[in-house]
C-alpha cells in the first residue's frame, strides 16, 4: 500500500479518545498496528487515503473525495470530516471582528455595555457608599459598630449565592420584589429577564447590593483619616455643609480611594459571575452570527463563543477577544499604577 | 460632618435641628438595613418553608420544618455534602500552598538582591493584569495537554483546577506580601545575621512572626476567592461528584425556582456560613487589607 495517511494535527476538543488512538500512526507508516481496547493487536487499513498529487483525501468505503478548505476536509456536497487540522490564518480572527458586520455589531454593543456596566457599578456604589459613610460616621449615631457589621454581611456572602437568591426575588411571576411592585402599580412589574432595559437595571440593582458595603467600608476608613484643620478653616470662612463636601471631602476622598475605584472598575469589567448567573447574558440578541445576549459583557461573551455553543465552537475568535480585553486592562492598570506609585519601590529596601 | 443650625442664636432651635438630623440618620440607617438584609431574611424564611417554591412565600412560614435541609443532604442526584467538601478541600489546600509559596517568594524579593529580580517582579505584575479566567481558552487547552501526560492534573480533576487557582493567586499576593516585608526594617535581620543567624533563621524566627497580619489577610482573601470562584470550576469540572458549591448550587437552581427554592435556600445558607463567619471573625484584618488595595465586588 502506498500513499500515507494524513492524520489531522489538531487541537479540537471532544475528540480526545479518538485522537489518542489516531496518534499512533502520525507519520510515515501506512500500517497502523495499534492495541485495541480488548487487548488484541489489530492491523488497520486507513479509511481515508491521501493523494499528494491532488491534495485530496478519499474515503475508501464510499469513494467520496475531500479537499482541504480552511482547516477542514470538505467534500463537494459540503460534508466535512471532523476533526479538522491546524492552519495558519494570520490575523483572520481579528479582521473578522472588524469587518464582518454580523460579528462587529454585537461586539460593539457588548463593548459599550461592558464599559457602562463597570462605570455605573462603580459610580452608583461609590456615591451611595459615600452618602451612607457620611451620614452614619458621626459620634452621635447610635449602634455604629453593629450597623457596620450588619452592612458587612451582604459583602461577605459569595456572589454565587447572592445572585441566584436575587434572581429568585426578582422572579417576574412569583418573586417578592415583583409581587410588591405589582401590588403598588396594579399588576405591572418590570420584565427583569426578558426586556433588555430592565435586565440591565436588575443587574445594576444587584451590583448595588453587592458593592455598596465595600464602598461604605473603604469610604468610612478614608474619611477618618482626613485632616480636621481644613474643616475648621472652612467653618471660619462660613462654608455650608454642601460646600465643604464638594470642595474638601470629595477631592480628598478621591485621592485616597481613587486607586480602589479604578481597581473596582477593572474588577467589574470582568465580573463574569454576576452577569452569567443573572440571566446567562440574556435576553438574547436577535440576528447575530454568534450567541450573544443584551446583558453580555466581554468576558461572558468570550465564554459563550468559546464554550457554551458546543465545545470548541470558535476558540480562535474567543481568544482574539481576550487579547483585546487584555489590552484595555493594561491601559486601566497603567492608570492605576500612576495613582498608587506601586512600581516605585520604597526607600530603604530598594 | 455637618452641624445643622450653626448660625442660629437660640439654643432650643439648635437642639431641634440636631434632633431632626439624627432622626434623618436613623431613618436612612433603617432603610439601608432593610435593603441590605431582606434578601437574607427571605432566604432564611424560605429554607424553613415546606412548600419549596418561590410562589406565594410568606415572611414567616406557617409550619416551619427542617425538610429542606434533610432533602439537601439526602439527594443522590445532587450530592450537596460532596460539593461542600469539594469547595472546602480546594480552598484550604490552595490557601495553604499559596501562603507558603508567596511568603517565601516575598521574602526573597524583599531581602535578596539577585540578577533579574526587578524584571521578575515586573513581569509578575504584568502577567497579573491578565485575569485568570480571561485565559480560559488557553487554560482549557493547557490542562487538556497536561492531562495526556499527568491524568491527575488534567481536565475534570481537582488537581488541575488547583493548578489554575494557584497560578491565579500567586502574583498579586506576592506583591502584597513583598510590600509588607519591605515595611519591616532591615536592621532587624542584619542584627540577627551579625549574631550568626542563617537566612532561613532570619526568615522563620524573626520575619514570619512580624508579618503575621498580612499572612492572615492573604490567607483569608485566597480562601474566600477560591471558595467563591465560579468560572474556571464551571469550565474545568464536568463530573457532578467533582463540582464545587458554586457550580453545583447554580446548576441545581437554574430554571427551577418554582420547585427547588426551599432546598436551594437551605444550601445557600450553608454555603454562605463559612465565608460570612470568616469575615466577621477577621473583620479588623480584612478591612485593613481591603483598604490597602484588594478588591472583591
Amino acid at each position: 500500500m502506498d500513499g500515507f495517511t494524513r492524520i489531522p494535527q489538531n487541537r479540537i476538543f471532544g475528540e480526545l479518545t479518538a485522537l489518542s488512538a489516531l496518534r499512533f500512526g502520525t507519520d510515515e507508516d501506512s500500517f497502523q498496528v495499534s492495541q485495541q481496547q480488548f487487548g488484541v493487536a489489530a492491523k488497520y487499513e486507513p479509511l481515508y487515503v491521501y493523494d499528494p498529487a491532488t491534495d485530496t483525501l478519499t474515503n475508501q468505503q464510499t469513494g467520496v473525495v475531500y479537499s482541504p478548505i480552511n482547516g477542514t476536509w470538505t467534500a463537494e456536497d459540503g460534508s466535512t470530516i471532523q476533526p479538522g487540522f491546524m492552519v495558519t490564518i494570520g490575523a483572520y480572527n481579528y479582521s473578522r471582528l472588524f469587518t464582518d458586520p454580523a460579528l462587529r455589531e454585537p461586539f460593539i454593543l457588548v463593548f459599550i455595555w461592558t464599559v457602562l456596566f463597570a462605570a455605573l457599578s462603580v459610580i452608583i456604589t461609590f456615591s451611595l457608599g459615600t452618602l451612607l459613610a457620611i451620614v452614619f460616621d458621626v459620634p452621635e449615631m447610635p449602634f455604629r459598630r453593629l450597623l457596620r457589621s450588619l452592612l458587612l454581611i451582604p459583602y461577605a456572602i459569595p456572589a454565587f449565592v447572592s445572585v441566584p437568591v436575587w434572581v429568585g426575588l426578582l422572579n417576574p411571576e412569583f418573586g417578592i420584589v415583583s409581587q410588591s411592585i405589582k401590588a403598588v402599580t396594579g399588576g405591572w412589574a418590570p420584565a427583569w429577564f426578558s426586556d433588555p432595559f430592565w435586565a440591565k437595571i436588575g443587574i445594576l440593582l444587584i451590583q448595588l447590593w453587592l458593592g455598596m458595603p465595600y464602598m461604605f467600608i473603604i469610604v468610612t476608613g478614608a474619611l477618618q483619616s482626613l485632616p480636621t484643620d481644613v474643616y475648621e478653616a472652612a467653618d471660619l470662612d462660613g462654608a455650608n455643609p454642601w460646600h465643604k463636601f464638594q470642595s474638601i471631602t470629595l477631592p480628598l476622598l478621591l485621592i485616597t480611594v481613587g486607586p480602589l475605584l479604578v481597581a473596582s472598575f477593572a474588577f467589574n469589567f470582568n465580573n463574569f459571575t454576576v452577569i452569567q448567573l443573572y440571566n446567562n447574558g440574556g435576553p438574547p440578541m436577535i440576528g447575530t452570527a454568534s450567541p450573544v445576549g443584551h446583558t453580555d459583557i466581554l468576558a461572558t461573551y468570550t465564554y459563550r463563543i468559546a464554550f457554551a455553543s458546543g465545545r470548541g465552537a470558535d476558540q480562535g475568535y474567543a481568544a482574539a477577544i481576550t487579547v483585546i480585553i487584555f489590552l484595555i486592562l493594561v491601559v486601566i492598570t497603567f492608570f492605576q499604577f500612576r495613582y498608587t506609585n506601586m512600581l516605585e519601590e520604597r526607600g530603604e529596601n530598594v | 460632618m455637618s452641624k445643622g443650625g450653626r448660625y442660629t442664636t437660640s439654643v432650643g432651635s439648635m437642639r431641634r435641628g440636631k434632633l431632626i438630623t439624627l432622626i434623618f440618620r436613623i431613618v436612612l440607617a433603617i432603610i439601608t438595613l432593610i435593603f441590605a438584609l431582606f434578601p437574607i431574611v427571605w432566604v432564611i424564611s424560605a429554607s424553613f418553608n415546606p412548600t419549596n417554591s418561590v410562589v406565594g412565600q410568606p415572611l414567616i412560614p406557617p409550619n416551619p420544618t427542617l425538610d429542606n435541609y434533610r432533602a439537601l443532604f439526602n439527594d443522590p442526584l445532587n450530592p450537596f455534602p460532596r460539593w461542600l467538601l469539594n469547595s472546602l478541600y480546594l480552598a484550604i489546600v490552595v490557601t495553604i500552598v499559596a501562603v507558603i509559596i508567596t511568603t517565601l517568594a516575598a521574602y526573597a524579593f524583599s531581602r535578596f538582591r539577585f540578577n533579574g529580580r526587578r524584571q521578575l517582579l515586573q513581569s509578575i505584575l504584568l502577567i497579573q493584569v491578565f485575569p485568570n479566567f480571561l485565559n480560559m481558552v488557553a487554560l482549557f487547552l493547557i490542562l487538556q495537554q497536561i492531562g495526556t501526560y499527568l491524568p491527575r492534573l488534567g481536565l475534570n480533576t481537582h488537581g488541575g483546577l488547583m493548578l489554575l487557582y494557584l497560578g491565579g493567586t500567586l502574583g498579586v499576593n506576592t506583591w502584597l506580601m513583598k510590600g509588607y516585608f519591605d515595611s519591616i526594617p532591615r536592621d532587624l535581620d542584619e542584627a540577627a545575621t551579625v549574631d550568626g543567624a542563617t537566612p532561613w533563621q532570619v526568615f522563620w524566627v524573626i520575619l514570619v512572626p512580624l508579618v503575621r497580619p498580612i499572612l492572615v489577610v492573604v490567607g483569608m482573601l485566597t480562601f474566600i476567592g477560591i471558595y467563591s470562584e465560579y468560572v474556571l470550576a464551571r469550565i474545568i469540572l464536568t463530573d457532578k461528584s467533582l463540582y464545587t458549591l458554586s457550580v453545583g448550587l447554580n446548576l441545581f437552581i437554574q430554571n427551577q425556582y418554582s420547585g427547588r427554592w426551599g432546598t436551594f435556600s437551605a444550601g445557600a445558607l450553608i454555603a454562605a456560613i463559612p465565608v460570612v463567619a470568616l469575615f466577621l471573625i477577621f473583620q479588623r484584618y480584612l478591612v485593613g487589607g481591603l483598604t490597602s488595595g484588594s478588591v472583591k465586588g
